[in-house]
């Protein structure tokens, strides 16, 4: 099987050991992911808070180079997902956009491809089964808090994928590879990452109150499918740690990070040391490592 | 029976709604204020308004108002409300397109820090193809004039040769600048 696959830029430089991970994991199933040549930047939020056609545009690009190829996309990181879908939804509803849009890129975009989210691409495209068939190692003793984040599942009209209030696909891979998956009630609440830089404080207080949440449910870890969100949960772990007076030290992983580690790659071939919250001691006690 | 209008406000500001009605698809008389939106909110606790708020004042014509607000450069696009919305009410989409409008009126930014942040971002996107964190940073950091955001977390992300100092320059560049040119041309043009 072949997917275009849209690292995004995240994956080029904080998130990379979530390019690591999909790559291996990817080939192990037997995927070949066909990393869209010359891909550009999704525009993130800056982008659809500053203008209605520029992230459409943007998307559009990628969307169309990949349409070229007949193939759907692979975006690992939701908010790239989000912008995709959006744009994609937009060529299809919006004839003057489309017109526009492709006036800009220079190219025929359709609409006739889409694009999909991580989890959806094991649970849905790949299956539970063929991931358990590849298992060799089992992840039990880990106590994992599933955190989907918002944009992986909202708003439910764009996304149609799982439950946007307590989605299960995640949990369900989890599972499959010999974990434990809490039950809390914070799967999609938001971390704030886009205001990471230009106000920090709203972070602190909502990453505080999901790992606050994580803990008193009995989670000794979390797990993502995003790489905005893994590094604003890790990245200001301290901080927050600081801010309200209590010590989380808690990882936070890829959802291909676990997949990697329970199909038997160690954790420096999947980048897991690349961590800002070290987890050597973690995974020695978890006898990962 | 003539009809009474009761808010002047609401009269003078009919263009300015229907405007963003039509900008931004979102029907600001469909909300009933259940308050559900505001509940749900992550930034809320911050904000001078709440979502519910910033429609009610819509909906009594209080245009100036909700484009000078706080709410609407601190919605971070979650999505919480319009997931759970009984009205369907797009409100991140309806955020997105007051503060597009409120900048292109020259309101004053109540958040200038999220405004330069998004600036400096594009900048970067539109001369390399691109994110370029570093650029952002450098980018950032002076035109807020706040030298030191990210540089406590800075030294970790060289460390681990996350971040480069380098940009990187895509093949389709030119057609990246391309985009933005054709949105400057469709901003000239209305
Ligand atoms: S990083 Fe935060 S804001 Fe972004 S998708 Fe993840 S949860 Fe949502
Ligand atoms: S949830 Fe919807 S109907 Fe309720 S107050 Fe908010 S916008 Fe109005
Ligand atoms: S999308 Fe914006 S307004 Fe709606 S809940 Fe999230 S932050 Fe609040």
């Amino acid at each position: 099987m072949k997917i275009a696959y849209y690292p995004g830029c995240s994956l080029e430089s904080t998130g990379i050991e979530y390019h690591l991970s999909n790559k291996l994991v990817a080939k192990k199933l037997g995927v070949e992911l066909w990393e869209i040549p010359n891909w550009n930047c999704c525009g993130a939020s800056p982008a659809h808070q500053s203008d209605l056609f520029l992230p459409n545009a943007l998307n559009a690009r990628n969307l169309a180079i990949a349409e070229e190829e007949g193939l759907d996309v692979l975006a690992p990181c939701a908010a790239c997902y989000n912008r995709m879908l959006a744009a994609v939804e937009a060529v299809n509803t919006d004839e003057d956009m489309r017109e526009k849009i492709n006036e800009a890129i220079g190219r025929n975009y359709r609409g006739t491809n889409t694009a999909i989210n991580m989890v959806q691409f094991l649970h849905d495209i790949i299956g539970i089964e063929k991931i358990t068939a590849q298992i060799q190692k089992k992840l039990s003793g880990l106590k994992v808090a599933c955190y989907y984040g918002c944009l992986l599942v909202k708003p439910p009209a764009l996304t149609k994928f799982d439950n946007p209030e307590n989605p299960q696909s995640m949990d369900r891979i989890v599972d499959a590879l010999g974990a434990e998956t809490i039950v809390w009630p914070y799967k999609t609440e938001c971390c704030g990452g886009g205001l990471a830089i230009s106000k920090t404080e709203v972070i602190l207080k909502l990453t505080n109150e999901i790992f606050s949440m994580a803990v008193a449910s009995g989670a000794d870890c979390l797990v993502t499918a995003c790489p905005m969100c893994q590094l604003n949960l890790e990245l200001r772990q301290k901080a927050t740690e600081k801010e309200y007076n209590v010590k989380y030290n808690m990882p936070v992983f890829e959802i291909t990070e676990l997949v990697g580690l329970s199909f038997g790659f160690s954790p420096k071939e999947l980048g897991i040391n690349k961590h800002f919250v070290n987890n050597d001691a973690f995974l020695k006690e978890k006898k990962l490592a | 029976m003539e009809q009474v209008v009761m808010n002047t406000a609401l009269k003078a500001s009919e263009p300015m709604l229907s405007e963003i009605e039509q900008k931004s698809h979102v029907d600001v008389k469909k909300c009933y204020q259940c308050g559900t939106c505001a509940a749900g909110c992550p930034v809320s606790y911050t904000s001078d308004y709440s979502p519910r708020q910033v429609v009610k004042m819509l909906q009594a014509g209080l245009v100036d108002e909700v484009y000078k607000s706080h709410m609407i450069w601190l919605c971070v696009g979650c999505g919480n409300c319009v997931t759970r919305c009984p009205r369907n009410l797009n409100i991140p989409h309806l955020h997105d397109t007051l503060r597009i409008l409120s900048k292109e009126k020259g309101y004053p930014c109540a958040e200038k820090n999220v405004d330069i942040f998004n600036d400096s971002f594009l900048k970067t996107v539109e001369y390399t193809g691109r994110l370029y964190e570093a650029g952002l940073t450098m980018l950032y950091n002076t035109r807020s004039r706040n030298f030191m955001a990210g540089m406590d977390v800075a030294p970790g992300m060289f460390m681990l040769g996350k971040i480069s100092p380098f940009p990187h320059l895509i093949k389709g560049r030119k057609e990246v600048a391309n985009i933005f040119k054709k949105m400057r041309e469709m901003k000239g043009a209305k």
